[in-house]
């Protein structure tokens, strides 16, 4: 049993940001058409990761993303897989000074080690952007799609995210944005031989105070992420920082 | 005598550079464009990339107060849809596009003082 929360646990896979979406959720913002998005987040606890990441916008509403995660453990730097990310944008609603959004995401994670199990996510979210406001919500479906005899259970992504511009934006000056990032995680029984492992599933709740640095096309973001509450057999996660260097190009 | 002329002649040559630099451009056609969604400087820089990527656009001045403008010689590569294709492209929406033979800046800049006068 505690094998197989100790997996639920190393199967939380944080969501690595991009363009305008939240440090660790999902936001609806797509790349420019034929725009190119490289970046660099270093996160963890006590141990760290650093995945570099390259986005590249197909169309004005499709962009796919590719991330290759390192992790350092035992003081050597692994290679830790493979994420593949698409996102279109189905809806937008432009008014001057404010945009609402709304898209679909997908998230293939294929790690590199067999501890972790293959992910798809499958997420819908939704917001908007604006000149002093930021809102968006996210509801979404993780599927184990790998496991040996023992299969982790599938998980139900909520999250909700709230920002802040306490300046003037002006496009030729530095901006700030602060969020609070609230983040819920949904985990369902682990199934072992076709049938369901009693000591396994729960729930686990987070929330992230994060920032968004940006001057012109080079953006900055950074943040804390806290586990507010586990309930069942969800082992608590470590404080986890991150932060993320991106260009726009 | 004969240096004083030519450095006559050579100042008058030198003032003309300047005042010829000094105006605005004469055969250009001076764009501003609404636009919709703009909010962060961030994605705006799409939009500079996009429109920046026409031949001839000089001076482009982006205003999160919701427009862009710029100048160019080359009247014919930025008509309306033109621009409404490269703004959707990078993620916002043309609301009123307006040609003008004289720069928007300046009419802006304008407006305010006037504005602030009244005040």
């Amino acid at each position: 049993v505690k094998f197989i929360i100790l997996l639920c646990s190393l199967i939380f896979i944080c969501t690595r940001a991009n363009a305008h979406e939240p440090l660790y959720g999902f936001g609806p913002h797509v790349l420019f058409k034929d725009g190119f998005a490289p970046h660099v987040t270093v996160s963890g606890s006590d141990e760290v990761e650093t995945e570099y990441s390259l986005g590249y916008g197909i169309t004005k509403d499709l962009t796919f993303i590719g991330e290759l995660p390192f992790q350092t453990k035992n003081g050597s730097y692994n290679f830790s897989g493979f994420n593949l990310k698409s996102k279109y944008r189905f809806w937008i609603n432009n008014k001057p000074g404010v945009s609402y959004q709304a898209a679909f995401i997908s998230k293939l994670e294929l790690p590199s080690a067999d501890e972790k199990p293959a992910l798809l996510k499958l997420a819908f979210t939704g917001g908007q952007e604006a000149l002093k406001f930021y809102w968006f919500v996210t509801g979404g479906y993780a599927t184990v799609l790998s496991g040996k005899s023992t299969r982790l259970g599938n998980k139900i992504i909520a999250n909700a995210t709230i920002g802040y511009r306490p300046f003037k934006v002006d496009y030729y000056k530095p901006d700030i944005v602060f969020f609070i990032e609230s983040l819920g995680t949904f985990y369902n029984k682990s199934i072992n031989d076709d049938k369901r492992v009693s000591g396994s599933g729960g729930a686990g709740f987070e929330i992230a105070p994060t920032f968004f640095f940006t001057y012109r096309n080079y953006a900055l973001r950074g943040g804390v992420k806290f586990d507010l509450t586990r309930s069942e057999f969800i082992k608590k996660n470590k404080t986890e920082y991150s932060l993320t260097f991106e260009v726009h190009l | 005598m004969k240096k004083i002329k030519i450095l006559l002649i050579l100042s008058t040559i030198f003032l003309n550079i300047i005042e010829i630099s000094a105006k605005d451009f004469p055969d250009s056609v001076y764009v501003k464009a609404d636009v919709d969604g703009l909010s962060c400087p961030f994605c705006a820089y799409g939009m500079e990339k996009k429109i920046g990527e026409l031949e001839g656009v000089e001076n482009l001045f982006i205003s999160l107060d919701g427009f862009v403008t710029f100048n160019t010689a080359k009247k014919d590569k930025v008509g309306e849809k033109v621009l409404k294709n490269l703004i959707e492209d990078a993620g916002f929406t043309l609301r009123k596009v307006d040609y003008s033979k004289k720069p928007f800046k300046k009419i802006i800049k304008n407006k305010k003082e006037k504005e602030d006068e009244n005040k």
